[in-house]
């Protein structure tokens, strides 16, 4: 099975990046075919890395950028949400798409799922 | 037929009215398959449907325009929009104009018209 997963949640704004990292490992784990991972809206700041840690909960954007190094996952970031939000272009592993790319990419999965 | 069926895509719309400053990043998605021959069906979740009144305007709150947008969305694409029905009749009540046509549905008929599309994407 292929899924795209869709996260528009800031890192430290919901519980929801954890959630949706959680999942995506599991996936893999599983041997399902993880198509991308689209961040949209304030999501794109998982694409930050921050200063401190906090013991506890795991280091998103470490997290992001392990599954695309392991995994070949590709990390995409909404151009438009990024060049809003971002004064940087994103960091290596993470790649700006337009919406386009996202809508073709969905056509070809089996789900997609949305944090 | 069948590749009809394939593009069909539900975009699930729940964010409110100035809810935040990026008014369009729904409606440009509602727009980028639209106009990519996605068969689009777009669902607004309760009050999400208040993005589609049409007399309102955030200048006053320093807020950017963008909601009356949605207008353009029927000329672009052939582009059914639900509302719960229950909304659909507060607006009525309330005299609020809506930017385009929109059908209302009950919770279980929107549930329904999700399951027939083939993608469903969260906004």
């Amino acid at each position: 099975m292929k899924v795209l997963v869709i996260v528009n949640v800031s890192p430290w704004g919901s519980s929801l990046g954890v959630t949706a990292w959680r999942l995506v490992r599991a996936m893999l784990a599983g041997g399902l075919h993880v198509a991308a991972i689209f961040f949209r809206d304030e999501g794109v700041y998982q694409s930050i890395p921050g200063r401190a840690a906090d013991g506890g909960t795991p280091n998103l954007h470490a997290g992001w950028l392990e599954l695309h190094r392991d995994a070949g996952v590709p990390l995409l970031l909404c151009s438009s949400a990024a060049q809003r939000r971002l004064a940087e272009p994103p960091a290596e592993g993470f790649r700006e798409t337009g919406l386009a790319e996202v809508l073709e990419l969905s056509l070809s999965c089996d789900r997609v799922v949305t944090f | 037929m069948g590749a009809r069926v394939d593009r069909r895509l539900a975009l699930i719309v729940r964010g409110l009215p100035f809810g935040r400053r990026a008014p369009r990043a729904d409606l440009d998605l509602a727009l980028a398959a639209a106009a990519m021959d996605f068969d689009l069906e777009v669902y607004f979740l309760g009050a999400a449907l208040l993005q589609l009144a049409a007399e309102r305007d955030g200048a006053a709150a320093l807020l950017p325009p963008g909601y009356r947008a949605w207008a353009a969305l029927p000329g672009l694409a052939e582009v059914r929009v639900f509302g719960e029905r229950e909304w659909l009749r507060r607006c009525e009540r309330r005299g609020i104009e809506l930017a385009m046509p929109v059908e209302g549905l009950d919770p279980e008929q929107m549930r329904a018209g999700w399951r027939r599309c083939r993608q469903a994407l969260v906004v």
